[in-house]
């Protein structure tokens, strides 16, 4: 009887302490409209806004019912990922480079479900275990790729429904016998039924990340889709490196004119003065770069490179730092790259003026490019000095800035893009 | 500091030397059979117990002393003795015991409380493995703690990878691991949690969230300290396992003592495995990718543990005198990357460590002084080559050739050569009856140097920073107070701590120069601690504030990928357990119950901040734990003892000051497990062929709830054994659905009746489930093990 009753105690004690300790204030709000609601805003469209927190993992949210000016993400459903740089887009389906988990090297398809959440819709897994993979998107069945496992100087082939491999186009003939040889690493653009697609060839130093090419220049090689054939291999010197950052190109197309512009970052270690950061331009119906146009980033600011391109109607929109910065000594006086010096500006190609934007700088925690909507260009910024991270946009033509929204203690805004019904 | 306070030792040991005389006090029951743990009372004073020989051997001054022997059965003995300094002082008493019988010893036995009762017993929240009766399990020590009630081993593989202990919702360099009080990442891969089979080891030690004095270090979240075997007489043994994957470990452990109490031995291992167990992995073909099962085809490790030590026992300058002389070496293949996503061919890494200890313990000042020191210094060469051209898949077929050397980042060469030095000093002193002193110290020094032209070049100005010493010391020091009151029932323990490192490497500017800088930072802790034992219950609390202070890697990166922060400070951390214990006893059946509460308030955790191309290591996270454990023992006959044990530790990020990841407030610390226990049951039948013999049968099912990869915000995490509704994700463990992984081991062993040999046989996860661990690597289904152990003597 004695120890009946003992061993009640000790258990009735226990379990005392257990629900004590273990509870906590239940404070959920599981409501999905989470009070964002804003009648003013289209109701045919759908926001597709990726966040991300301090290291840089996230989620992929579709709103459209609930689109506000200002957006507290929580409680709504997502997509999660370890790396939220976002978002290409094709008619509804999203496009990203990696799947969920940010390692396993590819690209990822993703698509909104009947009930209006993100989900996984497919993979294309690269070959290469390096954080290299670049494509275009170019219709429902037609998208391209690099994957260097399969050969540098080879653009592989694959159908964006099914996100299947199939097949590759071979560039083995612009071979120099360099170490390091690529065809569409860092661009892929397709222009009337053309690819432009950059040539690198050199080598890679030890401890550097960059390929340093053979010839202090860059190349970009035409193929014509219509005939198979390599139509030509255009250069220019004055600087290096075409393209960078692979989850968004520094390639753009002007739809409204029809050229075509490319950013080149240079040697971002070195910073050279003679090999700056430059955008360069081949213009319509051309196979050749337009050598009697550039525009400098010494021009605006050095060191330091361009490092988002958007072009609309002959006008350039790119950062530009208020500050001298660079990416591999973390800071130039002070300035750390990810600071808030980021400045959002058009840039007029014929007079090269820069007109800063009336809207809070970046970052540049996202790299995303802005993106034309319905008469309006939108940019993405993360400034911490402002506790802003959200969307304004532009109109080009009345030059009137507006935000877009701004995200309420919902991490950083990694891409953002509008899906109409 | 350190260097002074080991002269200060050296000074005081030659002055005691000068001022005592060598006696030798042996004790024997009336059969002339040596008495042990019989108490020696000089002068009315206790000054110590027999050892297993029945030798006590102390130091008095000149004169008469008025000696009291008291053994364990109550039998008492007085005399008075004569020292003489210019004589050889040996005294001899025996006791009549004939008057007592077993049972009266038994009774006895009872009482007298193993280590691993007095270490439980102690104010700290602390749990002890005894591994003696273990010896005829195969497998490694981790299989045994991972069983442990709160502790959860985390481990990216089989044998031979990387294990990490998570105490209290701790994990990682938050958790010291020592060997014998010295840090073990000191003996080499050879020796660490993933090679050590079970017969190395005397029993494990697991301090949660407190760190005992005797152990001082800067541990955030606790320690665990593995005692290595040793003995009082002559042993030896042998052991052979044979297990699945193509795994074999032996080990041997030898022990001689002569009659001058001169010992040496050996302690050895050896272990090897192919690791092939099947996968279930993604392999590309010419369009996609299909999932097939393959086995692991570059995983091989092996390595080696060989410790020699030869000493002196219970002379009058030295209760023991050690010296050890280790050798370890340690290979192992790298199959794929942290996520078991990229998939290597080649790519391995290689040491050999080399390592002299000594070790020293004398009682002084009528045995209330108690010193033990214990220095080592190692060497260690190791090797990460990873050169190749050329690229595999899961099949194991090259798939890529003619390209950047390195499958796992730009290419590696490395050759690093390591060389450390630890000391530890402790001292206890008694005051009084019910006071003592206790005092430790752990000095650490660690010099790298090597070279590896391929993965170490700075971007910045090009140099291989690998060629450039980088040097690590850390002093940390405790001093305690501990009483006992009332009967010693209560026991009250405080003690201050005192950390301090410095450290000096490579650093770069924004403007393409190089220099070699350094750090240098103090921290001062604290712990508290009470006990209340009586009949058949047990009640602790304790509290530590703990730091742990950065290391040389945080502070200079690798100065590739991780840049420095000479700014980093130390992590803190608030670390509070109540313990609770009460034990229901009959003759012939036990029930005992123990459980813990738990809160650890972690500031400064030392964060990887990710960036392109440089990332860099910060003070950022703060986290918040609250946990409990509970643990059940039930031995309701002679032969049958089951039990179980539940932890859940709620760990979660607080006090974000950053407004725009808020959000994240709250949320649940990602990839830790949150929910886990285990559940046993074990069999004993006895003179089942012949008489002697031993029949067992074992059980052992672990559970682990499941856990996430990426925080979730706390308003979306799903309820504990509900769907996950609100969003999508992969980036979860189990990721095919299932609330939890169970998975369940049997044993069958048979120990002879001449209880010299034993054979085992064990089957690990009997029903092949899909286990997972550290970013969702996948762990060996079904695996069977055979063991057998001979013991010489």
């Amino acid at each position: 009887m004695k120890r009946s009753n003992s061993l009640r105690s000790v258990l009735a004690g226990i379990a005392a302490c257990m629900i004590l300790f273990s509870c906590s204030s239940n404070d959920d709000n599981n409501n999905p409209d989470n009070g964002n609601n804003d009648d003013t805003l289209p109701k045919n469209e759908t926001w597709i806004i990726y966040n991300g927190a301090a290291n840089w993992s996230g989620g992929i949210y579709a709103l459209k019912d609930n689109k506000s000016r200002e957006i507290n993400l929580s409680g709504l459903p997502f997509l999660q990922v370890t790396s939220s740089l976002g978002g290409r887009t094709l008619d509804k389906t999203l496009f990203k480079v990696n799947d969920v988990s940010n390692t396993k090297q590819g690209i990822n398809k993703m698509g909104i479900d009947a009930t209006g959440k993100i989900v996984d819709q497919g993979f294309l897994p690269s070959l290469s275990s390096a954080y290299e993979t670049n494509f275009l998107i170019a219709g429902p069945t037609e998208g391209y790729y690099w994957d260097k496992i399969r050969g540098g100087l080879k653009l592989q082939k694959f159908n964006p429904t099914t996100m299947e491999r199939t097949g590759e186009i071979d560039f083995s003939s612009l071979s120099e016998g360099q170490p390091l040889e690529s065809i569409g690493q860092l661009i892929i653009a397709k222009r009337d039924n053309k690819l432009y697609l950059d040539l690198l060839l050199g080598d890679k130093a030890a401890g550097n990340w960059q390929v340093t090419p053979s010839t202090n220049e860059v190349a970009i090689a035409v193929y014509d889709l219509t005939t198979n054939k390599i139509e030509n291999v255009t250069k220019m010197g004055g600087t290096t490196n075409l393209g960078v950052f692979i989850d968004h190109v520094l390639w753009s197309l002007d739809e409204v004119t029809g050229d075509l512009y490319f950013a080149s970052v240079s040697d971002m270690k070195v910073q050279s003065s003679a090999l700056s950061s430059k955008i360069l331009r081949i213009k319509k119906g051309e196979v050749n770069f337009d050598t009697t146009f550039a525009l400098d980033m010494k021009t605006y600011q050095f060191p330091a490179e361009f490092n988002r391109l958007f072009a609309h109607n002959g006008k350039i929109y790119t950062t530009i730092p208020s500050r001298a910065v660079s990416y591999y000594g973390g800071g130039q006086h002070g300035v750390r790259y990810r600071d808030d010096v980021w400045y959002w500006n058009e840039i007029d190609v014929v007079t090269k003026k820069a007109t800063r934007l009336n809207m809070p700088p970046d970052n540049f925690y996202t790299t995303q490019n802005p993106f034309f909507h319905n008469g309006e260009i939108y940019f993405l910024s993360n400034s911490a000095s402002d506790g802003f991270s959200g969307v304004n946009q532009y109109n080009p033509v009345t030059k009137e800035v507006k935000e877009t929204f701004r995200l309420k203690e919902s991490g950083r805004i990694m891409g953002f893009n509008i899906i109409k019904d | 500091m350190t260097f002074k306070l080991h002269l200060l030792f050296l000074f005081l040991v030659g002055i005691f030397f000068g001022n005592a005389c060598p006696v030798h006090i042996q004790i024997e029951d009336h059969l002339a059979n040596p008495l042990s743990n019989a108490t020696v009372l000089v002068n009315g004073k206790t000054v110590g117990t027999s050892n297993n020989s029945g030798i006590l051997e102390l130091s008095l001054e000149e004169g008469t002393h008025q000696i009291e022997i008291i053994s364990k059965a109550g039998i008492k003995q007085q005399k008075s003795i004569t020292i003489n300094c210019n004589k050889e002082n040996y005294f001899r008493f025996a006791l009549d015991t004939s008057g007592h019988d077993s049972a009266d010893l038994k009774e006895v036995l009872v009482q007298n409380k193993t280590i691993k009762t007095q270490l439980e017993e102690s104010p700290f929240s602390v749990q002890v493995i005894d591994l003696k009766k273990q010896y005829d399990k195969a497998g490694d020590v981790g299989d045994f703690l991972n069983r442990a009630s709160g502790v959860k081993l985390r481990t990216n593989g089989n044998v031979g990878s990387q294990v990490q202990i998570n105490l209290g919702g701790l994990q990682g360099k938050a958790i010291r691991i020592f060997k014998d009080g010295i840090p073990i990442e000191l003996f080499g891969h050879g020796f660490s949690l993933g090679t050590i089979p079970v017969n190395m080891l005397d029993r494990v030690e697991i301090y949660k969230g407190v760190m005992p004095v005797y152990l001082a270090s800067d541990a955030l979240g606790g320690g665990v300290n593995l005692v290595s075997r040793t003995s009082n007489k002559n042993f030896g043994e042998v052991s052979y396992e044979i297990a699945s994957f193509n795994t074999h470990r032996a080990t041997a452990n030898f022990y001689l003592q002569n009659k001058n109490n001169l010992y040496g031995g050996f302690n050895g291992s050896l272990n090897y495995s192919d690791n092939d167990y099947k996968v279930k992995v993604p392999i590309q073909n010419a369009t996609n990718e299909e999932f097939k099962n393959v086995r692991r085809f570059h995983d091989m490790t092996r390595s080696n543990y060989a410790e020699a030590f030869v000493g002196v026992k219970e002379k009058s300058w030295a209760d023991d005198l050690r010296l050890t002389l280790i050798y370890s070496d340690f290979y192992k293949q790298i199959q794929n990357d942290a996520q078991m996503v990229n998939v290597y061919g080649q790519a391995f890494s290689k040491e050999q460590n080399y390592t002299g200890m000594v070790n020293y313990k004398k009682k002084f000042f009528e045995d209330k002084l108690k010193v033990s020191f214990l220095t080592n210094y190692s060497h260690f060469n190791t090797r990460f080559v990873d050169t190749t051209t050329v690229r595999y898949n899961w099949n194991g077929e090259i798939i890529g050739r003619n390209l950047q050397a390195g499958e796992i980042r730009a290419g590696n060469f490395q050759k690093l050569n390591y060389n450390f030095v630890s000391s530890r000093l402790n001292m206890e002193y008694e005051l009084s009856e019910r006071n003592f002193l206790e005092f430790s110290e752990l000095y650490q020094y660690q010099r790298r140097k090597g070279s590896d032209p391929l993965g170490a070049i700075s971007p910045i100005d090009g140099t291989d920073v690998m060629t450039i010493p980088a040097v690590y010391q850390k002093d940390n020091m405790a001093l305690a107070w501990r009483s006992l009151w009332f009967d010693s029932k209560l026991e009250s323990i405080a003690a201050a701590k005192y950390y301090h490192y410095n450290t000096n490497g490579y650093t770069t500017d924004n403007y393409g120069a190089a220099w070699k800088s350094s750090k240098d930072d103090s921290e001062f802790g604290y712990l508290g601690g009470l006990k209340w034992a009586d009949k058949n219950y047990l009640i602790k609390f304790s509290y530590e504030y703990a730091t742990r202070l950065p290391d040389e890697s945080e502070i200079f990166g690798d100065a590739v990928l991780i840049r420095e922060n000479l700014d980093l400070k130390p992590e803190k951390s608030q670390n509070l357990n109540l313990n609770g214990e009460y034990s229901i006893l009959s003759e012939n059946s036990s029930l005992t119950f123990s459980g813990s509460l738990f809160y650890r308030n972690a500031k400064d955790g030392i964060f990887l901040q990710y960036d392109i191309p440089f990332s860099r290591y910060i003070n950022y996270e703060q986290t918040e734990i609250k946990g409990f454990e509970f643990e059940t023992h039930y031995v309701p006959t002679k032969w049958l003892n089951t039990g179980f044990n539940v932890t859940y530790q709620d760990i979660r990020r607080v006090g974000i000051k950053e407004a725009t990841f808020r959000y994240l407030n709250d949320s649940r610390v990602p990839n830790i497990p949150f929910l886990f226990g285990n559940f046993w049951a074990n069999t004993y039948f006895r003179n089942l062929f012949k008489d002697g013999d031993n029949l067992n049968f074992t059980w052992n099912a672990n559970y682990t709830h499941r856990f996430f990869l990426v925080a979730i915000p706390k308003n979306q995490e799903p309820s504990l054994f509900g769907p996950v509704k609100d969003f999508q994700t992969s980036l979860i463990i189990p990721k095919d659905g299932r609330t939890g992984q169970f998975s369940n081991d049997v044993g069958v062993y048979y120990h002879f009746a001449s209880h010299k040999t034993t054979l085992s046989a064990e089957c690990r996860n009997i029903g092949d489930v899909k286990l997972y661990d550290n970013f969702n690597v996948q762990r060996p289904g079904r695996s069977f093990h055979f063991k057998v152990v001979y013991n010489f003597f």
